[in-house]
């Protein structure tokens, strides 16, 4: 710690001068002087100093710590300090009296009660104590409290409109009008729930029924008489009676009825056992229509064409996919949509798997030309840009895209978002 | 698609997809032999993973 010297020759700490306090005493400063004040860090420096606001007259350092040498120190602060009084070296009044109360307080207590008294003696001085004994005589101008009065509940603060059979304020409706741009069907299914419409009709049937049941059995009957047209040849073939032809006559009835189906690209007729089981093993029996609309029922009638549409379904997003009416590919934009592969995929001109074979030679060079791209819309619109930052490896397409045919779209439609 | 189609016409045998070796089609996986158990076969036991053909079953069984 650096000490400082004062007037008296005395060392202070450095601390102690830079404060108000410590230069208002420093004339005053004591320290003690007695053999047990060895520990000079921890010696207790009386200080006796002017009478001011902010200055005690009488004190000790307000820092001292409470180690023992101090309390040794403290507990003889009273017969130092009166042993100085009658040398002559200390002679205010008031640390005569702190000095002289010896009734067991401990030292700090009854540096507290000097100060107290000191301070009570400079506002005597000031006039404060009578000021104060007048405005003590005075009434109160504080108001009483008021009581709080509870009121009693004259009704229920919460009201259940559930309850009372009140018409919610909002039904919804507010939100199925906010179209969403990126969901299409979300939105048609919000429209035919808000207008209590259902137009759930089989494929390129416009048609809008009143009520569930209405709808359910219109698409069953179209789902039905889809699938008599589909089976009538095999209908016809299968009953047919045993025996009215011979074996290999209905041997070549039934690969008939598979080349008409799926191409002449089935086997020889002597490579198959059973022409017939090889037959209804690719036809399907599938379990009534439902009023889902699912995909797989409009072709659950042959094997082929559903295992088809389940691979192409799992590359683009099924509600590009849906079922819906759409004008001839030739009238469309130019912008080739990957949904209308698989839309015109099973039309009668390529029906047979050995077409469909043509056509996926031409698929996976659709399909090279998609897994380049991050998006399915772009991939079905076969144009992608760059997306900034994005991978090297997709970059912007040729904005020509073979077409179903042998042809080449020139010009596809850009979008800007991807 | 060239695999589905070269499995349905060359095969001269039943034609059946399934997972196990050797009813596996290539590039048909769960979704593929469940909507075929489903729809082809009609086999409504079937305990399909996707979603919408699970819904599809329940609605048939409700149905029945």
């Amino acid at each position: 710690m650096r000490y400082t010297t004062s007037r008296e020759g005395r060392k202070t700490p450095s601390r102690w001068r830079s404060s108000s306090r410590a230069r208002s005493v420093s004339a005053f400063v004591i320290r003690d002087p007695s053999p047990e004040s060895s520990c000079r860090r921890h010696s207790p420096v009386y200080f006796f100093g002017p009478h001011t606001a902010r200055t005690p007259h009488v004190g000790v350092g307000t820092s001292l710590p409470s180690s023992p040498c101090v309390r040794s120190l403290f507990s003889a602060r009273s017969d130092l300090i009166l042993n100085r009084h009658r040398s002559g070296r200390v002679t205010h009044p008031r640390a005569m009296a702190v000095a002289a109360a010896d009734d067991g307080l401990t030292d700090y207590e009854r540096q507290r009660l000097a100060h107290v008294a000191r301070n009570r003696e400079y506002m005597a001085r000031l006039g404060v104590l009578d000021l104060a004994k007048v405005v003590s005589s005075e009434k109160p101008t504080t108001a009483p409290s008021r009581k709080r009065v509870k009121r009693e509940p004259t009704e229920p603060s919460r009201r259940s409109g559930r309850l009372l059979n009140v018409k919610p304020e909002h039904d919804g409706s507010a939100v199925d009008a906010l179209r969403d741009d990126d969901d299409d069907d979300a939105g048609e299914r919000r429209d035919k729930r808000g207008t209590g419409r259902i137009a759930t009709g089989p494929a390129g049937d416009s048609s809008v029924w009143d009520s569930e049941d209405a709808a359910l059995e219109a698409s069953r009957q179209w789902l039905e008489d889809a699938r008599a047209l589909m089976l009538a040849r095999t209908s016809a073939v299968a009953d047919m009676p045993k025996g009215s032809r011979g074996e290999e006559a209905t041997r070549a009835r039934w690969r008939k009825e598979a080349v008409g189906r799926w191409g002449d690209g089935v086997p020889a007729i002597d490579a198959v056992e059973d022409w017939e089981r090889w037959v209804k093993s690719r036809v399907g029996t599938p379990p009534p229509p439902s009023d889902l609309q699912l995909l797989q029922e409009y072709y659950a009638h042959d094997a082929w064409q559903l295992l088809v549409a389940c691979v192409l379904m799992s590359r683009v997003r099924s509600s590009r996919v849906q079922f819906r009416r759409r004008p001839p590919i030739d009238s469309r934009p130019r912008s080739v949509r990957f949904s209308s592969l698989l839309t015109n995929y099973f039309r009668p001109v390529i029906l047979t798997p050995r077409a469909g074979l043509e056509l996926g030679r031409e698929a996976q060079h659709h399909l090279r030309l998609l897994r380049q791209v991050p998006d399915p819309d772009a991939r079905a619109r076969g144009v992608a840009r760059r997306r900034p930052g994005g991978h090297s490896s997709v970059g912007t397409l040729p904005r020509s895209v073979p077409v179903r045919g042998g042809g080449v779209d020139q010009g596809c439609e850009r979008r800007g978002r991807l | 698609m060239v695999e589905v189609s070269t499995k349905v016409v060359s095969d001269v045998g039943d034609f059946d997809v399934g997972p196990e070796p050797n009813r596996k089609v290539y590039g048909v996986g769960e979704f593929g032999i469940d909507s075929f158990e489903v729809f082809v076969r009609g086999n409504l036991a079937r305990q399909p993973a996707d979603k919408t053909l699970q819904s599809f079953v329940a609605w048939q069984k409700r149905r029945r």
